[in-house]
């Protein structure tokens, strides 16, 4: 039934979440969350952990109904041929638009602190062209390089322990709570967003071999992975930045490193960015397999979307690369996808289970 | 064929594509490793900078050799630009070890001039920063220190030396930036002064209030007790307590120290006590032997205690003079009382904070002899 006749593994799954979830704005996020949770950023973060759990529960629901079937099959079982491909056109589209909104944070990351000189086309190319070969393959191979990739983790872990050669100080966390529910709550949205991309699930949950076997279990490791590695890293820099420094500081996570020296080594914020960049660019991975898995049929179909996926993502980033003002434009693009991937598997769910007869007779 | 051509696209790729535009040569860099930063009559600012010209000795040898411009300014960005068409070759200070701000220029506040450091990606966050006793560039100027080596080194080291000493703190521009930005405490800067026989030394320290010096310096003791007040022991503090006779010295070496700090806040009349807890082992390292006999560490003990208190009462009053908090009481009043903390100015009631510094002190060994 499935397209691609690939599978992957659970723990596959795994990575494959914590990969797409992971990415370049976990730099910037202790800075941004701070400007509204001050101390109690970290409670914000386990918070947004919480709600996506919640969310993660609606896919899985899902996902029990259409054990066979990614997300792109749903729509058109349950919507019909027509409504259901108009649906997966437009999740395409944003995909692509999210990727490539992604794409100009990168540029602006990589110009910052590496190569200031390089003219962003060719950044963008010589990370596009590498993204797009790699998500023309497989899932499986997709999954091998991922697994590879994620042992960064271990050194990245490894990396953020020289930050404790600081003068922490835990008190900058204290009092507990003082910065108010509502404040806490919205420090909780910021970093909703960006803990995205666990959504790649809805297309991945069909792809794995141990159909029999609980994926629940599987989705909820990676998301406690994932949460618990945002906290460590905004925990990190809450008591090794003053309250001040860390609002002013645009990639805390970076600068922390910058301050660091060792006897052998210096300037070990340079080394972290070039091991993110690996984390930075499985994202893009991602989404240009959910969008070439919205839009094809086939293998040949699904080489061709990724493709022109890639060009679109360039375009995007190009585009939105000389906009002066990009938060005008891209506040935008982030309130559609947050209401598109919580409200479409929920209403999904919802008629699923308002018209459960017909359905259990499609599946089968 | 077809492998061939995706073969060439990847090394054409490889070769075009990597670091065309950024391409930096070292040869072209005038690689800077000290800054000094003065005060200047106009209002503006002086820049000093050293760098390092390598002579070539021959047989593969190379001699360093320290060279210092100056130039004067509005802003370090105004200073390094004008540097940089004095100097042949771009000027680098992403390897600068130290910075140096002038007594005067200090007085004007650092946070505004060092503001280019934090702001550029490529610079070292790691340089140490020290306040100089006159002008920052005597400092990088002065060569009687003749190590080989060059001064930016040196200096390093005497940091390096009095932070072992437990007589400073080592402020990089990490940790400076971090403090005052922070209203909870204050810094500590090391003081390098040129003494008048042409030698560098880094003796004592200064206290900060806010981003400005104070102009309150301690003495070289007075550095030491609040260190250790500061819980900030390195691997020993040498305490000569009894300096005043010759004929009895009295050296005390504390080696670990455990402190206990904790306020009361009277809400009512806006008082805040700070009891500080100073508890250090170490050893008699250097005490006569008189007729007694031995040396009674009960006796020497309350001795060396007396002294530290009397030391401590000099550092708690140039606090208040210096409006610093190094203590950092302020921390632990946000700590405790959250609400108090808001609601107030801290930097306003600060001097009339009471604080009250104990020391007890244990003797662990008295050396070779009794």
């Amino acid at each position: 039934m499935t397209a691609y006749k690939d599978s992957i593994s659970k723990f596959g799954l795994f990575i494959w979440m914590i990969k797409c979830q992971i990415g370049i704005a976990l730099l910037s996020l202790p800075s941004v969350i701070q400007r509204s949770a001050d101390g109690d950023s970290w409670i914000s973060v386990l918070i947004a952990g919480c709600i996506i759990q919640l969310l993660l529960l609606v896919y899985w629901k899902l996902y029990t109904r259409f054990p066979h079937l990614i997300l792109s099959e749903m729509t058109v079982k349950l919507f019909g041929r027509i409504a259901g491909k108009a649906v997966n056109v437009l999740s395409a589209i944003l995909y692509v638009t999210i990727a490539g909104y992604a794409s100009t944070l990168y540029i602006r990351l990589i110009k910052t602190w590496l190569l200031p000189l390089t003219p962003a086309p060719v950044i963008l190319t010589l990370i596009l062209a590498t993204v797009v070969y790699l998500a023309m393959q497989s899932v499986r191979a997709i999954e091998r390089f991922l697994v590879i990739t994620s042992m960064l983790f271990i050194v990245i872990i490894l990396f953020s322990l020289m930050a404790f050669t600081h003068e922490v100080d835990l008190s900058r966390i204290m009092p507990v709570g003082t910065a108010g529910a509502a404040n806490i709550w919205t420090g909780s949205e910021k970093t909703f967003l960006s803990m995205l991309g666990f959504e790649v699930i809805l297309y991945l949950f069909a792809r794995v071999t141990s159909r029999k076997s609980n994926l629940l279990p599987t989705i909820s490791a990676a998301n406690l992975f994932v949460t618990l590695f945002y906290t460590y890293f905004v925990l990190l820099c809450l008591i090794g930045f003053s309250p001040k420094a860390l609002e002013l500081v645009r990639e805390p996570v970076l600068f922390l490193f910058k301050g660091i020296s060792l006897q052998l080594l210096d300037r070990l914020d340079l080394i972290f960015l070039s091991i993110w960049i690996f984390a930075m660019t499985t994202v893009f991975v991602g989404y240009l397999y959910m969008a070439g898995s919205s839009l094809s049929g086939g293998p040949k179909s699904y080489k061709r979307t990724v493709g022109i996926g890639g060009a679109v993502i360039f375009g995007i980033g190009y585009g939105l690369n000389s906009v002066e003002r990009i938060e005008l434009i891209t506040v935008w693009i982030e309130k559609v996808y947050l209401g598109y991937i919580i409200g479409l598997p929920s209403f999904m769910l919802l008629v699923s289970l308002l018209f459960k007869k017909r359905l259990a007779e499609g599946t089968t | 064929m077809r492998r061939f051509g995706q073969m060439l696209a990847a090394g054409l790729l490889l070769i075009l594509m990597t670091g065309c535009w950024d391409i930096d040569r070292l040869v072209n860099k005038t690689i800077v490793n000290g800054v000094g930063v003065d005060a200047a009559e106009d209002g503006g600012m002086r820049g000093t900078i050293s760098t390092i010209k390598l002579l070539n000795k021959g047989g593969g040898q190379f001699e360093a050799q320290d060279v210092v411009v100056e130039a004067t300014g509005g802003s370090i960005s105004e200073l390094a630009s004008r540097l940089n068409n004095v100097m042949p070759g771009k000027i680098e200070g992403s390897k600068t070890h130290i910075i140096i701000f002038g007594e005067q220029m200090a007085k004007k506040g650092v946070m505004a001039p060092l503001e280019y450091f934090y702001r550029n990606p490529k610079t070292n966050l790691n340089s140490s920063f020290l306040i100089s006793e006159g002008q920052a560039s005597a400092i990088l100027n002065s060569t009687k220190m003749d190590t080989g080596s060059p001064i930016a080194f040196n200096i390093l080291q005497l940091i390096e030396g009095s932070k072992q000493a437990t007589i400073s703190p080592h402020q990089t521009l990490f940790s400076l930036w971090q403090t005052s930005q922070e209203e909870v405490s204050d810094s500590v800067i090391p003081i390098i002064n040129l003494q008048a026989d042409g030698e560098l030394a880094v003796e004592n320290v200064g206290l900060m209030n806010g981003d400005r010096y104070s102009g309150v310096k301690l003495s070289a003791e007075q550095s030491m007790v609040l260190m250790l007040m500061m819980n900030r022991l390195e691997k020993a503090a040498v305490l000569n307590v009894g300096t005043e006779s010759i004929s009895r010295p009295l050296t005390f070496v504390a080696r670990k120290q455990n402190n206990d700090m904790s306020v009361s806040i009277d809400k009512a009349s806006r008082k805040v006590e700070c009891k500080l807890n100073v508890r250090l082992s170490g050893e008699i390292t250097s005490f006569p032997i008189t007729k007694e006999g031995k040396a009674d560490p009960e006796a020497l003990k309350i001795e060396v205690e007396s002294w530290l208190e009397k030391q401590a009462e000099d550092v708690v009053a140039k606090l208040r003079q210096a409006n610093s908090d190094a203590l950092g009481i302020g921390r632990k009043v946000k700590q405790s009382d959250f609400a108090f903390w808001k609601e107030t100015d801290w930097k306003s009631i600060y001097r009339d904070v009471k604080i009250s510094v104990k020391f007890d002190v244990r003797t662990t060994s008295t050396g070779a002899l009794y």
